[in-house]
C-alpha cells in the first residue's frame, strides 16, 4: 500500500514536471511563431544542433562540442572542464521548464557557437528538436 | 613571508578550524599590516562600513545560492572574498566576453550578484579572511584572474606543470575543486590538498 502510494507520487511527480516542460516550450514555441517564425521543424533543429561554425580563433564550434552529440548524458564545458548536467528532458526534470533560464543559455550559447543571436527560427526548431530527447 | 601566503587561503567555511590555523601567525601578520597601510587609513575607512566580519559570511548571505546557481552552472562559484570588489565590478561589468566566453546575464540578476560580489569581496577590514585576501590582492590595477595574482603565484609556484596543466583532471589551476574539494566552501588548507592521480601535496 505504502509502495504503492510512493509510486503514484513520483508518478505525479514525474507528470507535473513534464507538464511544466510542455508549457514553457509551448509558450516559448508560441512567442517565437508571433516573431514571423514558423513552422518549426525538431529536424532542422537537429541538422543545427551538430552544425560547426568557425570562431575567430581556435578551432570551430558546435552545441556537441560541450552537450555532446548524446543529449541524455553529461556534457563538459570546453573551458573549464566542468560537468553540464544532461539536457535531454526525459533524463534530466530541470531542463526547459523555466522560461528565463532556457533564453538565457539561447543567448550566451549562441553567441559563442554561432558568432551571434540566435533567430526566432532557430532556437524554435531547436527547442522542437530538444524537447523530443 | 611564506607562511604569510601559506595560511591564506584556508578554511573559510569550516568557521573553528579557521580560527585554529590563523592563530598561531597572526600577531606577525598583523605588524605586517599596520606597515604596509599606515598611510591609507583616511581612503579605507568606507570599508569598514561592511559586514562580513565572519570567515563564511558569503556562505550565509541569502544571495549565495543565487550567485552559486547564475555563475556556478559552468565554473566553481570562486568565494567572493577572493578578490576585491573593484575586481569583481570590473568582470561583472564586461560579462559578454567573460575570459573568453559569453556569461550575459539579465540586468536584475547581474545587479543582484554584482551587489552580492561587493558585499563579500576582500576588503581592509571586514573579517579577518575577507582582509588577508585584501593584503594579498592590493595589486597596482585590480586583478581578474585569482590565478595571476601574487598571492596565488607564491602558494602555487611549487607545483610542477605535469600535476595541473599537463594533468587530464585538472588541466587548469582555476579549477581549484579538482585538489582543493572545499574550495567552494572557502576551505584551501594544505593538508587537504588531494591533486587527481597524485594524491596528497606535501610542500
Amino acid at each position: 500500500m505504502k509502495t504503492s502510494i510512493v509510486r503514484n507520487l513520483i508518478f505525479c511527480g514525474v507528470l507535473a514536471s513534464g507538464a511544466a516542460q510542455a508549457g514553457t516550450v509551448d509558450d516559448l514555441l508560441t512567442e517565437y511563431g508571433g516573431n514571423g517564425a514558423g513552422p518549426f521543424s525538431a529536424a532542422a533543429g537537429k541538422a543545427l544542433w551538430s552544425r560547426e561554425f568557425p570562431s575567430k580563433d581556435g578551432p570551430s564550434r558546435a552545441c556537441t562540442g560541450c552537450h555532446t552529440r548524446d543529449l541524455k548524458k553529461p556534457g563538459r564545458h570546453a573551458t573549464t572542464g566542468k560537468a553540464i548536467e544532461p539536457l535531454a528532458p526525459s533524463v534530466n526534470s530541470k531542463r526547459l521548464n523555466e522560461r528565463r533560464q532556457v533564453e538565457k543559455w539561447f543567448k550566451r550559447n549562441c553567441k559563442w557557437t554561432l558568432g551571434r543571436e540566435c533567430t526566432a527560427q532557430e532556437k524554435g526548431d531547436l527547442l522542437s528538436f530538444l524537447r523530443t530527447q | 613571508m611564506k607562511k604569510t601566503l601559506i595560511s591564506l587561503f584556508v578554511a573559510a567555511a569550516v568557521g573553528i578550524t579557521t580560527v585554529g590555523l590563523f592563530a598561531s601567525d597572526h600577531e606577525e601578520e598583523h605588524e605586517d599590516y599596520e606597515r604596509e597601510h599606515s598611510g591609507k587609513r583616511d581612503h579605507d575607512h568606507e570599508h569598514r562600513e561592511h559586514r562580513g566580519a565572519s570567515a563564511s559570511a558569503y556562505l550565509s548571505d541569502p544571495q549565495y545560492s543565487l550567485y552559486k546557481t547564475e555563475c556556478g552552472d559552468c565554473h566553481m562559484a570562486y568565494p567572493p572574498p577572493m578578490l576585491p570588489a573593484a575586481s569583481w565590478q570590473g568582470m561583472m561589468g564586461a560579462l559578454e566576453d567573460h575570459f573568453g566566453d559569453n556569461a550575459e546575464l539579465d540586468a536584475a540578476t547581474a545587479n543582484q550578484i554584482a551587489e552580492y560580489l561587493a558585499d563579500n569581496a576582500a576588503r581592509e577590514s571586514g573579517g579577518e579572511y575577507a582582509e588577508r585576501s585584501w593584503r594579498a590582492t592590493k595589486d597596482r590595477n585590480p586583478p581578474l584572474r585569482i590565478t595571476q595574482t601574487d598571492y596565488f603565484r607564491g602558494q602555487h609556484h611549487e607545483i610542477p606543470a605535469k600535476m595541473v596543466t599537463d594533468n587530464t583532471d585538472v588541466v587548469s589551476f582555476s579549477r581549484c575543486e579538482t585538489c582543493h574539494g572545499d574550495a567552494e566552501q572557502g576551505n584551501f588548507d594544505e593538508h587537504g590538498v588531494r591533486i587527481p592521480g597524485y594524491g596528497r601535496w606535501d610542500d
